[in-house]
């Protein structure tokens, strides 16, 4: 059975499932509960996140296992780190992305180190929920995609789930991996509806989604450009051009069968990626593909990304830095010849 | 050891050849100097020798394959012996060639294909069309580029390997099943004789369709009266000694007359490519022979400096040459002018086509006799129709036409050509 659901409201539900089902998935973060130390708060009516992403857990769990963290990025994510060391499976909250600064070390020095360098005899169950995306004015400091930071170190394991079903089975696959993973949840989807299994279930890592079938052209989307690349794919097909368009869903492991299998059979790749341009997701699967499928491609692989700037906090600028249907298209024309294509 | 036959560099051009026969089965013994594959480029046809004694025991290239100089045709060992464990370490020795190759050369002509010399521009191929023209043989050099920049896509190699099957004659399995099953045998249409062009045919057509293509080349036409010089062509004959080189033909004071003509205009006596037109001096004169399988443009260099019985010697040397297929004897560039007649096919104007990167061409028609006024009186007089086809990037209409003015007025006055 499915039920219509929330990004958000599918977050929620998945860390309920995941807590109910082990005593030892716990929440850390900065105001994951919300109202710590605010006597009118301590029951119910908390902040659940800035957010509001976990809302309403802390009644179910109690203060012990939802715990809210002075605005100390360094320190709650080492008690996370050092937890998951010693046999929790901490979900720890950043609150954004771009705040990782104040904690890279404990990420990517400690939590993703432990297991290779004890020989693998530690293990560290961690889970980061951390929060991406631009296209919310939110300016340059909160509205990065910094997933290639992470899928560049390994040791860890990096998802960007692009809808309400995705982010429930990939957050439950993530918190009960025995690696660090870090999940980027897009700010601008938790409003998004759509249908998400009921109970408990898990979506592979390393497993891409074919959103859309095509033969012409493959455009991989990473997290929310997906629907971006589905927009420009429906103006395609009105030309007479089918697009596949993959969710490749982890972007570490990353499926690249099933990036090159598409790139064989279309010939030409199209990557779009809201991140900076310079040593990105779009360029790593670019590299990959050129690499690999080289005899196959037909054209040369485009990447529709941001420009190499911060994002703008003017709403007219930030729309312009975002990719776009018609930047796809524009891409996709200068593949084809530039006559294919005046206006769509 | 094996020793590998290989396909021979036979001239400046030749970047790849045809397989044209195999004169010895696989298997079969051969002697050393014995003829074992026959092969052709543009212009030559020739058979390749055994290097040593031994039994040729591979076929690499198949009869027809288009195969790049350098590449293996095949391969001459002891009986028994495998191809593929000996080339994996070949012998010094055993790894030359029937024919002395400058591999370097042959290497270099093979990469510049690829990446482009600096001269001919780079030919832009994606990936999957080059893996695609490898596969269905298809010469990538003959394929036109759709994509961005004239990029030859994978969609243009498909098309170029449909035409290529569809030009393919039908199996004659096939026919005679179709026969069969159709009862009357007349319900079979004809489906012609398929060939592919490759050879000879296939320089002149990638030459005429580029000459046409790639220049503004437009034909002035006009006639001559030879009375005179017919007149004098017979005397000339009678005076001159027997001699069986020389024969003085109309065509040889024709050219004397284009030479002298060229000499006065030499700004017809020039070349147009990379967009720089070169005027030359000296004039080298094409004369266009025609060949049962194809036409060629042998060369007199140095006309200018030659007399009229030089220069009658020369062509006809030249063109008996062209006809018995000893080719590689032949001067075949260098040309800064043509001259192509149809003279005994009753042909009178015509449009030549250019030469590259000649600008001018001068094609001969028939002499026909015709009344004419010559002051008040009406003469039986002879007249001989010209052509000039000339290339308007490089030369205009009046110098051109004065040009033609002047070769008209050489044969006009006959003994000019002589002094």
């Amino acid at each position: 059975m499915a039920k219509q659901m929330t990004y958000s409201e599918a977050i929620n539900d998945a860390i309920r499932l995941a807590m109910r089902k082990d005593e030892n998935v716990i929440l850390i973060g900065e105001d994951v509960a919300g109202g710590a130390e605010v006597d009118h708060l301590q029951n119910e009516g908390a902040w659940g996140g800035v957010f509001g992403v976990t809302k309403g857990i802390v009644e179910e769990f109690g203060r012990t296992r939802v715990l809210d963290t002075p605005i100390a990025e360094a320190g709650y994510m080492g008690a996370a780190v050092s937890a998951a060391a010693t046999g929790l499976r901490p979900i720890s909250e950043l609150m954004f992305n771009d705040f990782i600064g104040s904690c890279l070390d404990e990420v990517m020095n400690q939590a993703a180190k432990f297991h290779y360098m004890f020989g693998g005899k530690a293990k560290v169950p961690l889970t980061i929920r951390t929060i991406d995306g631009a296209g919310f004015n939110a300016a340059a400091q909160h509205s990065q995609s910094l997933y290639a930071l992470f899928t560049h170190i390994p040791g860890l394991k990096v998802v960007v789930p692009s809808s309400p079903y995705d982010i429930k089975g990939l957050l439950l696959t993530a918190i009960f991996d025995d690696d660090p993973v870090i999940v980027f949840e897009d700010k601008t989807l938790y409003g998004m509806k759509g249908e998400v299994g009921e109970g408990f279930y898990t979506i592979p890592f390393g497993k891409a989604e074919i959103k859309r079938a095509g033969k012409d052209l493959t455009i991989v989307g990473i997290g929310k450009q997906v629907y971006t690349a589905l927009r420009a794919a429906d103006q395609l097909a009105k030309k007479g051009f089918e697009a596949e368009v993959i969710d490749p869903r982890t972007l570490s492991p990353l499926d690249e069968d099933t990036i090159i299998n598409s790139v064989k059979k279309t010939g030409r790749l199209i990557i779009v990626d809201e991140a900076y341009p310079r040593c990105s997701a779009a360029t790593d699967i670019a590299a990959i593909v050129g690499d690999k499928a080289f005899d196959y491609l037909d054209a040369p692989i485009k990447r529709v990304t941001a420009p190499h700037s911060p994002v703008p906090f003017s709403p007219p600028l930030e729309k312009l830095y975002m990719p776009s249907p018609q930047k796809i298209i524009d891409a996709f024309s200068t593949m084809v010849g530039d006559n294919v294509f005046t206006t769509v | 050891m094996a020793t590998e036959i290989i396909m021979p560099k036979m001239g400046m051009g030749m970047e790849e050849g045809t397989v044209v026969e195999w004169l010895k089965h696989k298997g079969e013994p051969v002697k050393k100097g014995e003829s074992v594959v026959s092969i052709s480029s543009d212009k030559i046809e020739k058979d390749l020798e055994a290097p040593e004694d031994g039994v040729l025991i591979g076929i690499e290239a198949e009869e027809d394959a288009v195969v790049p100089i350098g590449q293996a045709l095949g391969y001459i060992g002891r009986e028994g012996e495998s191809v593929r464990g000996d080339t994996a370490a070949p012998d010094k020795e055993g790894a030359s060639s029937v024919q002395t190759i400058e591999t370097k050369e042959d290497r270099a002509a093979v990469v510049a294909e690829i990446v482009g010399d600096g001269v001919q521009p780079r030919l832009r191929v994606s990936p999957a069309a080059r893996k695609l023209a490898r596969t269905e043989k298809i010469d990538l050099k003959t394929v036109k580029g759709t994509g961005p920049l004239g990029r030859i896509t994978k969609a243009d190699v498909a098309a170029a390997a449909d035409e290529q099957k569809n030009r393919l004659p039908v199996q004659p399995a096939t026919l005679i099943k179709e026969k069969s099953v159709t009862e009357s045998s007349a319900a079979v249409p004809d489906k012609g004789t398929a060939r592919k062009v490759t050879g000879m045919r296939k320089v002149i057509a990638q030459r005429m369709y580029d000459s046409l293509q790639q220049t503004a080349q437009l034909t002035l036409q006009t006639t001559v009266d030879v009375t005179d010089l017919l007149a004098f062509q017979k005397t000339a004959r009678e005076a001159y000694p027997i001699d069986d080189e020389v024969r003085l033909t109309i065509t040889d004071f024709i050219a004397k007359a284009v030479i002298n003509a060229l000499l006065v205009h030499k700004e017809m006596n020039s070349t147009y490519s990379d967009n720089t037109i070169t005027t030359y001096d000296g004039v080298s004169l094409g004369i266009a022979v025609a060949l049962a399988e194809g036409l060629v443009v042998p060369v007199i260099q140095d006309a200018d400096k030659k007399s009229l019985s030089a220069i009658s010697r020369e062509i006809r040397k030249a063109s008996r040459a062209a006809r018995e297929g000893r080719l590689d004897t032949l001067q075949l560039t260098g040309s800064t002018f043509s001259i192509t007649s149809l003279g005994t096919y009753g042909i009178g104007f015509f449009t030549p086509v250019l030469n590259p990167p000649e600008i001018g061409i001068l094609g001969v028609g028939t002499i026909s006799e015709q009344p004419a006024y010559i002051g008040a009186d009406i003469q039986k007089r002879s007249f001989l129709p010209l052509s000039l086809t000339f290339d308007h990037r490089a030369i205009d209409g009046a110098p051109a036409a004065e040009f033609l003015a002047a070769v008209k007025a050489n044969l006009e006055a006959p003994f000019t050509l002589v002094l």
